[in-house]
């Protein structure tokens, strides 16, 4: 059997061998560069620029009054509950917090929006709080009124060791409007693989891949912080949390607060692990059970192509897959029920932003026309919800 | 080149010289890691403009295809993420999947290493492409990519194990 290395070399090389040589095409500089005058590209910046100063301003006034703060733009209008024709709501939760990127040349996330689960009215834009910022990921409570944002600054490939990320407590009133958004103490480093807060609120979990340790290459976190005191607990072992950075969703709680699951990806049998979170120690393997081994092949559809979620009493995890959405018994290991089955190859539009209590309602989002939908899922029933950012589902939303 | 401003020419001899030598593998490094032909060539093109309106602030001439390498990969990531913001073609088996690729038939093996590849984290995918595409060694990674040799190692390491899952390959 040909390694893993003997297969990227292989498709990598028959990839770029369909470029011929003879097909390369001449190069091509812009006239205005040769003739010595401002280049197109660095005419246009301004108006890049003023695109996002009508994003930065708000923020500019924000600061003024409190340094700490990230900007928050409440807007007009009231919230209306979905009515006879919208979808049954299922029990999910009123609003949501998604990231949004309008304005941004790269299309990398940079702010965040409050918006009305059935109906998708906006109810507030929330800005970084530094200049070239982005919100890059979220994570809520079971409350549905208390979430996290995770901000960093935007640095290029050259720059990528010096990024540190920010997060903020933002708490929603009634109404789903900002009531408070406020600076945590803890910061992190470039490679933050996973952020969960807890159910009640109280405690923040990041996975962080510390960076250049030579003793610990392959070295991975989890940091569990006390919101109220800034006090911290870490657990650690060689290995890597989640499929990538930005990945607000590759670790989960239990709604007691007592277990925290987690994708796990070693240097061998991969699967998702359940941290029992009141034991002491600081061992990530040694305090936690490998619950579900997920080590099957790409081609039978039965591969999780999303962030793996625990229900919140416990009992499954669940992600979504070119098959359907997967329900692993916790207790097993075993797939025990998938939800919208069916065959998709896009894993882009795929996506898992939430689940009740027992696994049997999620929000998700699936592939169909005009690019895909996102909406409640019930054994095999999607009922479309209106998530006017839900481009990628990365980004679709936090419920 | 009558129409190049004076103290250009240099910068313009320097520049095709290094299209001319580099420009095939660098369409194919870009290909690989976007899948798609036009992406990969105005990537590239993009990359040398660049390179030629710093021409001037490079300190070391001998720096400039790891200069391009590494805008190269910068282009490619922002070309990835301005895909991943938009919709997929729905229930599409080739959705993502490239249109420089679909000219020259892959087999089914390469094509499912592609897309796992192209799934990756943007680190891990470039080291990943760096260290087994180009055969770069691990100072060069580095260097293109802007992180340490240890951080190349533990990538590399993240990456291979996250790609023996998602294919079914066992160390």
């Amino acid at each position: 059997m040909n390694t893993i290395e003997d297969r990227i070399r292989a498709a990598t090389r028959a990839a770029g061998n369909s470029v011929r040589p003879d097909s390369v095409p001449p190069l091509r500089l812009l006239p205005e560069l040769m003739n010595g005058a401002r280049p197109q590209g660095e005419r246009s910046r301004p108006g890049v620029w003023a695109r996002w100063s009508r994003w930065l301003a708000p923020f500019a006034a924000a600061a003024a009054v409190a340094a700490v703060a990230v900007a928050v733009v409440a807007v007009r209008g009231s919230v209306h509950r979905g009515g006879a024709a919208g979808p049954s709501d299922a029990g999910v939760p009123p609003y949501y917090v998604a990231i949004n990127a309008h304005g941004n040349p790269n299309f990398v996330p940079t702010y965040a929006v409050v918006r009305a689960t059935m109906t998708g009215a906006l109810l507030a834009t929330i800005m970084p709080s530094i200049r070239g910022g982005m919100i890059a990921a979220v994570t809520a409570a079971a409350d549905d009124r208390t979430f996290v944002l995770d901000e960093q600054k935007r640095v290029s490939a050259a720059d990528q060791s010096t990024q540190t990320r920010l997060f903020y407590l933002l708490r929603l009133d009634s109404s789903g409007r900002p009531a408070s958004v406020t600076r945590l103490p803890m910061t992190a480093g470039p490679m933050v693989t996973g952020v969960a807060l807890s159910p009640d609120g109280s405690r923040l979990a990041i996975a962080v891949e510390p960076d250049n340790d030579p003793k610990h290459l392959s070295l991975t976190e989890i940091r569990m912080y006390t919101l109220a005191t800034g006090a911290v607990r870490t657990w650690h072992a060689d290995g890597t949390i989640g499929s990538g950075e930005d990945d607000a969703g590759s670790i989960s709680w239990t709604a007691d607060g007592r277990t925290l699951a987690f994708d796990w990806y070693p240097d061998g049998p991969a699967g998702v692990r359940l941290l029992d979170v009141t034991l002491g120690g600081s061992s990530l393997l040694g305090n936690s059970r490998l619950a579900v081994p997920l080590t099957t092949a790409l081609a039978s559809g039965l591969t999780c192509q999303t962030d793996v979620i625990i229900t919140p009493d416990g009992s499954k995890v669940v992600c979504g897959a070119f098959a359907g959405f997967l329900e692993y018994s916790t207790a097993t290991g075993k797939v025990i029920r998938i939800l919208h089955r069916g065959t998709s190859h896009s894993a882009s539009a795929i996506g898992l932003m939430w689940v009740n209590a027992s696994g049997s309602v999620l929000i998700g989002a699936v592939p169909g026309r005009g690019g895909g939908q996102i909406g409640i899922i019930s054994g095999d029933d999607i009922a479309p919800l209106t998530v006017p950012d839900a481009l990628n589902p990365a980004f679709a939303g936090v419920w | 080149m009558s129409d190049v401003a004076p103290g250009r020419a240099d910068a313009l001899e320097g520049v095709t010289a290094l299209y001319q030598a580099h420009a095939l593998g660098l369409i194919r490094l870009a290909v690989v890691m976007l899948g798609d032909r036009p992406a990969a060539e105005d990537v590239v093109q993009e990359a040398f403009t660049g390179l030629y309106r710093r021409w001037h602030t490079l300190t070391d001439p001998g720096k400039a295809l790891s200069y391009v390498r590494s805008s190269v990969l910068n282009g490619a990531r922002s070309a990835l993420r301005r895909r991943a913001r938009q919709p997929a073609a729905p229930c599409d088996p080739a959705a993502g999947s490239a249109s420089a690729e679909a000219a020259v038939l892959l087999s089914e093996e390469h094509s499912e290493v592609l897309e796992a590849i192209r799934r990756l984290p943007d680190r891990q995918r470039e080291a990943l492409v760096l260290r087994f595409y180009l055969d770069l060694d691990e100072e060069d990674i580095a260097r293109s990519m802007g992180i340490s040799r240890g951080t190349v190692k533990s990538t590399t390491s993240r990456a291979l194990a996250a790609l023996r899952r998602t294919l079914g390959e066992h160390s």
